[in-house]
């Protein structure tokens, strides 16, 4: 009973899922996800053992283990929806997962709908390895759904994976293959080898049988990868896919300093996933905290950040004036935000921009004239600050408000400072918002690709192409790449941009509470708008960034601006590319930020193709029966001249085939036939002595002399047939009669037969019959 | 001068021209089963060897037992003679046992002035050869010759043995000195190689209470006669056997031919030996036909002592009756089906 379980290999699969899964701690945050993974592999370790113990079929312990599984993550995730709206629910949770994978880097949050994928998916994979390796005794096999796992993290993270990882994944890989192995060798003293003449029946048991289980495996892989791909719609691009995500050390440190002096590639690759700060706000989509702004760009890098400086001295609770000189009236909306554990060190604290109010007890703080970033004596670990939301109806094209002159907000890099102006040109036309969204969402379109490794310098013209020049021309890099390209066109056209560093403000916790990171580390363009003041753009791509910020997207109602609702419409659809130079609208959305349009745009072609699937098991269903009809047609025609009782035994052999049970594997006697019957169908009396007879007959015509033998079975071979039939349930009947027995099997050899068939011409194996 | 054999064999002969007619194949079941119950009084809880025993009497084979000394071989014989009421004779052989004796001799009678043949113990319907593997080589062939001619020459004149005749070998299978074990030709003319087992305990504790006292041999009473036995073994031969059945056959004894686990198959002879010791089976089991598991049943005990394991240990350790039933499992049953 116990051994039946085979608790030490079930054991050892666990563990080996276990280590499979273990890698996904550089993809994802916290831990706790970790533990219910590993209970829920243990948990559906434990179901498998305890099915085997019974005696169940393969097939049985495997769907146990599924149907457990699928329950006890129904009851963990949406146990408060059983009731109704329980595929909302669920829908909500896959559409939440898929955000997440869609939206964050690595280390990603662990949301709600994220952790409910990973419960499907890891212990799904887990109960692959246990049915392979443990209920089917196949431990290498079990390599695979093991190393699915296992690529699952190395495909996600951009940087190389710790190799002890993968290690320690072979090892648990061989571990159970050596387990298997041994037990193997351990049973050769107490069975019998089952091969004993050599041609006969080793194909069947031995080599051959796993041969051709290897051959059918690898072409339905092939297959399968030829056709899911283009099954399957190409989503979105998401860092998952694209596996642009970075693993952070966890190596906690307890105050973070912000580089300002380098270009940000350092701050992001070195970047863990350390909190910097975590925030409570009701702001839907909270902007960036900025930690700084100004810079002088050089080289491909920014430096000369200002230092907190001239501050002005605030209070708390005071509102504090626009530091731009826009006017600021009571109607201006404004949003707080509640930060509480912040490590940033002295005088750097980072707050949305623009600041409004401010808290920072009892600790003295200022707020930079030159650039409205507010700084403190000390550092403050919780604290409070009020924004102001921008508004686009606050541009007035021509009204230039600040009291400063712009110098350095104007000044262009000399060595890439002609393909800048050109490609400013290109882009150019209509007021200086509208030339700033067409720069953003330029640089938002899918002609650039986020990444954290530069492209390698170009050379044109015999001379090494400038950073700024290169991102341009080879439309690949991170967010100081993107904005400083912003800052330099915006520059190109007249209006006044600088560089902003912060954070990213990354993704709530279900309980509403954001965590900033390190690695949320984060540069944008602030352009000088006349009327909005300095104004955060947001032109890397969404899958870094986020959406863009909502004024740079949407139309305001109180503002006309010469922009049709219907025109943006027209340009959202998802294939086609923003036109830079011809496009008349200059606000587009790109179709990846948009959250109103159709998320599921290929609904109607998966439907037809479900339906396709449908309607091929439909015609199987037809087809089945048919084909079962016409083989018995064939063996009673054949026989029924000189055998009566055999033809009739065969058809009879066959009905019983179709009502599911199959005839004995090898020809045997008659009367093992029957005992083969005996055992696989329930009789009652009648039938059992209907089938004696009918076996009784069977032996007589094939040994007994000539003329001695019945001639007609029918009568005890349809008491036999309804015997069987009132013992089944209504399920197995009806499965019977669209899917019989026959048919299936004569489906299997054809099947079998056409995949051998490239095989058998190309290697010309001898085959069973040959000998 | 030739010297005619015993009387008794003429009526047999007679029977054998047209056994279908007046021996059904209940009354082959009625006889063997009492044959089978009287020797089964004696030889406690062997009822399998003694039916290999009837089946080989039935089937006009001869039987070589193998086994340690003790355990009822020469009770087995003797038994079965009783209970079919034939003379019995055994011959103790030893190293300087001659052919003459097994066969028998001509010696000049000085009245008569005339050579007269004195018959050896050979003559007798049940013979019993203890120890054969003791005697040379030349003595065992001549009984092997005896065996399978059911004659006997001597000085060129022939003698006829009587049926039913049957020989029971017996041979130990501790190698001894100063054995001669039977070489692989030889020890194929018998139809089968059965060895007898220890007893359960309780048959034995069983046997001590019976043979405690008066032998169990003294009050068996013969249940039939010879001239019986030959006119159903002669009905025996014509128990029907279908092609496939005879298929069958082939493909077993083919099945050992090829056998990697098998360093010598099963002969021809190993295939009539068989199939006459189904028709036999089937008799017993009063069936006018054989089926498969006649075949089966006898498989191991007609094929046993004919095929020889190849060196490769991992067939050693099954041993020639693992061997056997793999072959059984894995021969398709021809079904006849054309």
């Amino acid at each position: 009973m116990i051994a039946r379980a085979r608790l030490s290999e079930a054991g050892l699969a666990v563990i080996a899922s276990i280590v499979a899964t273990w890698p996904l701690t550089t993809l994802l945050q916290g831990g706790g996800w970790l533990w219910a993974l590993i209970l829920l592999v243990v948990f559906v370790g434990l179901v498998g053992a305890g099915v085997r113990m019974t005696r169940a079929s393969a097939g049985a312990i495997l769907s146990a283990q599924l149907v457990a599984l699928i329950v006890v993550v129904i009851l963990l995730n949406v146990h408060d929806h059983l009731d109704s709206g329980f595929l909302q629910a669920v829908g909500d949770l896959v559409r939440q997962a898929d955000d997440t994978v869609r939206e964050s880097r690595a280390p990603a949050p662990v949301t709600p709908g994220l952790l409910m994928m990973l419960e499907v998916i890891v212990p799904g994979l887990a109960i692959g390895v246990d049915f392979l390796a443990v209920t089917c005794r196949q431990p290498a096999l079990a390599g695979v759904p093991m190393m699915v796992i296992y690529l699952l993290s190395t495909s996600n993270s951009g940087d190389a994976l710790n190799p002890v990882f993968f290690i320690l994944l072979a090892a648990s890989w061989l571990i159970l293959i050596a387990h298997g192995g041994g037990l193997l060798v351990r049973t050769w003293s107490s069975v019998r080898a089952r091969a004993l003449t050599p041609t006969l029946h080793e194909d069947q048991l031995g080599i051959g049988g796993m041969a051709s289980a290897a051959r059918v495996l690898g072409i339905v892989t092939i297959v399968l990868a030829l056709i899911v791909p283009v099954l399957i719609p190409r989503s979105a691009p998401h860092y998952f896919a694209k596996g642009l995500g970075h693993g952070g050390h966890g190596n906690g440190t307890g105050v973070v300093a912000f580089s300002t002096t380098v270009s940000l590639a350092k701050d992001l690759r070195s970047t863990n996933g350390t909190p910097v700060l975590n925030f409570r706000t009701s702001d839907l989509s909270p902007p960036p905290l900025r930690v700084t702004a100004g810079g002088t760009y050089s080289d491909g890098e920014w430096s000369g950040f200002p230092s907190s400086g001239n501050l002005t001295q605030e209070r708390n609770g005071a509102v504090i004036p626009r530091s731009d000189g826009v006017a600021t009236s009571r109607t201006e909306t404004t949003e707080s935000m509640q930060i509480t554990n912040n490590t940033m060190r002295a005088p750097d604290v980072p707050a949305p921009y623009p600041i409004s109010l401010g808290n920072f007890g009892a600790t003295q703080w200022g707020v930079s004239a030159q650039t409205g970033q507010p700084y403190v004596a000390k550092t403050v670990k919780d604290y409070s600050v009020s924004y102001y939301i921008p508004q686009r109806s606050a541009y007035r094209a021509g009204v230039q408000v600040s009291t400063g002159s712009f110098g350095n907000e104007l000044e262009l890099d000399p060595s890439s400072a002609g393909r800048v102006r050109a490609l400013a040109r290109k882009l150019g036309g209509g007021n200086s918002f509208d030339e700033a969204v067409r720069i953003q969402n330029y640089l938002r379109s899918d002609l650039f690709t986020y990444s954290l490794t530069l492209a390698p310098r170009r050379t044109v013209d015999g001379r090494k192409l400038d950073p700024l020049s290169n991102f341009l021309v080879t439309r690949q890099g991170y967010c100081t790449q993107f904005a400083t390209a912003m800052i330099m066109l915006a520059r190109a056209d007249g209006i006044p941009a600088r560089m902003a560093l912060g954070f990213l403000p990354g993704v709530p916790a279900p309980n509403g509470l954001y965590t900033v990171t390190q690695s949320n580390a984060h540069a944008w363009p602030e352009l000088y708008l006349d009327g909005m003041g300095w104004t955060r753009f947001e032109p890397t791509p969404g899958d870094r960034s986020g959406v863009p910020p909502s004024y740079t997207t949407t139309v305001d109602a109180g503002h006309g601006g010469g922009h049709v609702p219907g025109q943006r419409s027209s340009t959202t659809a998802p294939s086609q590319r923003p036109s830079v130079s011809s496009h008349p609208a200059p606000i587009v959305t790109s179709p990846q930020h948009s959250t109103g349009g159709p998320r599921y745009p290929h609904l109607l072609r998966d439907l037809l193709i479900v339906l396709a699937v449908l309607l091929v098991g439909l015609l199987g269903a037809l087809v089945l029966p048919l084909l079962a009809r016409r083989q018995r047609s064939a063996i009673s025609a054949r026989l029924r001249e000189h055998q009566p009782v055999e033809a009739q035994w065969q058809v009879l052999q066959t009905q019983l085939h179709d009502l599911g049970i199959p005839p004995p594997e090898s020809e045997g006697s008659p009367r093992a036939i029957e005992r083969h019957y005996r055992s696989r169908a329930v009789l009652p009396d009648e039938g059992a002595a209907a089938l004696h007879s009918v076996i009784q007959s069977l032996e007589d015509e094939r040994y007994a002399a000539p003329g001695t033998a019945e001639v007609t079975i029918d009568r005890q071979a349809q008491q036999v047939l309804r015997d069987i039939r009132r013992q089944q349930s209504w399920v197995q009947r009806f499965g019977s009669t669209i899917l019989p027995g026959t048919g299936r099997a004569a489906f299997g050899r054809g099947f079998r037969r056409a995949i051998d068939w490239p095989f058998q011409v190309i290697f010309r194996q001898p085959r069973d019959g040959d000998r | 001068m030739s010297f005619t054999t015993d009387t008794g064999s003429a009526p047999h002969a007679a029977a054998a021209d047209n056994p279908g007619d007046r021996t059904s194949i209940d009354e082959v079941r009625q006889v063997a089963g009492a044959i089978h119950q009287a020797v089964s009084s004696v030889i406690e809880g062997k009822s399998d060897v003694i039916r290999t025993a009837v089946v080989v009497l039935l089937a006009g084979g001869h039987l070589l037992l193998e086994d340690v000394p003790g355990v009822g071989k020469t009770m087995l014989a003797k038994a079965l003679a009783r209970s079919i009421d034939c003379p019995m004779r055994r011959i103790q052989f030893t190293p300087d046992l001659l052919p003459s004796d097994v066969t028998g001799v001509s010696v000049f009678n000085q009245d008569s002035r005339t050579f007269e043949f004195r018959r050896g113990a050979i003559f007798a319907n049940i013979v019993v050869g203890d120890e054969i593997n003791r005697a040379s080589p030349k003595t065992q062939s001549a009984l092997l010759e005896c065996m399978e001619e059911g004659q006997v020459t001597v000085d060129g004149d022939t003698y006829r043995l009587q049926a039913p005749f049957l020989v029971m070998a017996t041979q130990n299978p501790i190698e001894m000195e100063g054995t001669y074990p039977l070489p692989e030709a030889q020890r194929d003319r018998f139809m089968t190689r059965i060895s007898m087992g220890y007893p359960t305990p309780a048959a034995e504790l069983e046997m001590l209470d019976v043979h405690g006292g008066i032998s169990p041999l003294e009050r068996l009473q013969p249940v039939t006669d010879g001239a019986t036995v030959a006119r159903m073994a002669a009905r025996v031969s014509a128990v029907h056997a279908s092609p496939a059945l005879r298929q069958y056959i082939v493909d077993l004894v083919g099945a050992t031919r090829g056998s990697s686990a098998l360093r010598l198959g099963a002969s021809p002879r190993a295939s009539l030996h068989l199939l006459r010791a189904a028709r036999a089976g089937a008799a017993l089991d009063g069936r006018d036909h054989v089926i498969p598991e006649d075949v089966q049943r006898l498989i191991e005990p007609v094929l046993a002592h004919r095929v020889i394991l190849s060196s490769d240990n991992q067939h050693l350790h099954r041993g020639v009756g693992g061997v056997l039933t793999e072959i059984v499992r894995h021969v398709a049953v021809p079904s006849g089906a054309r």
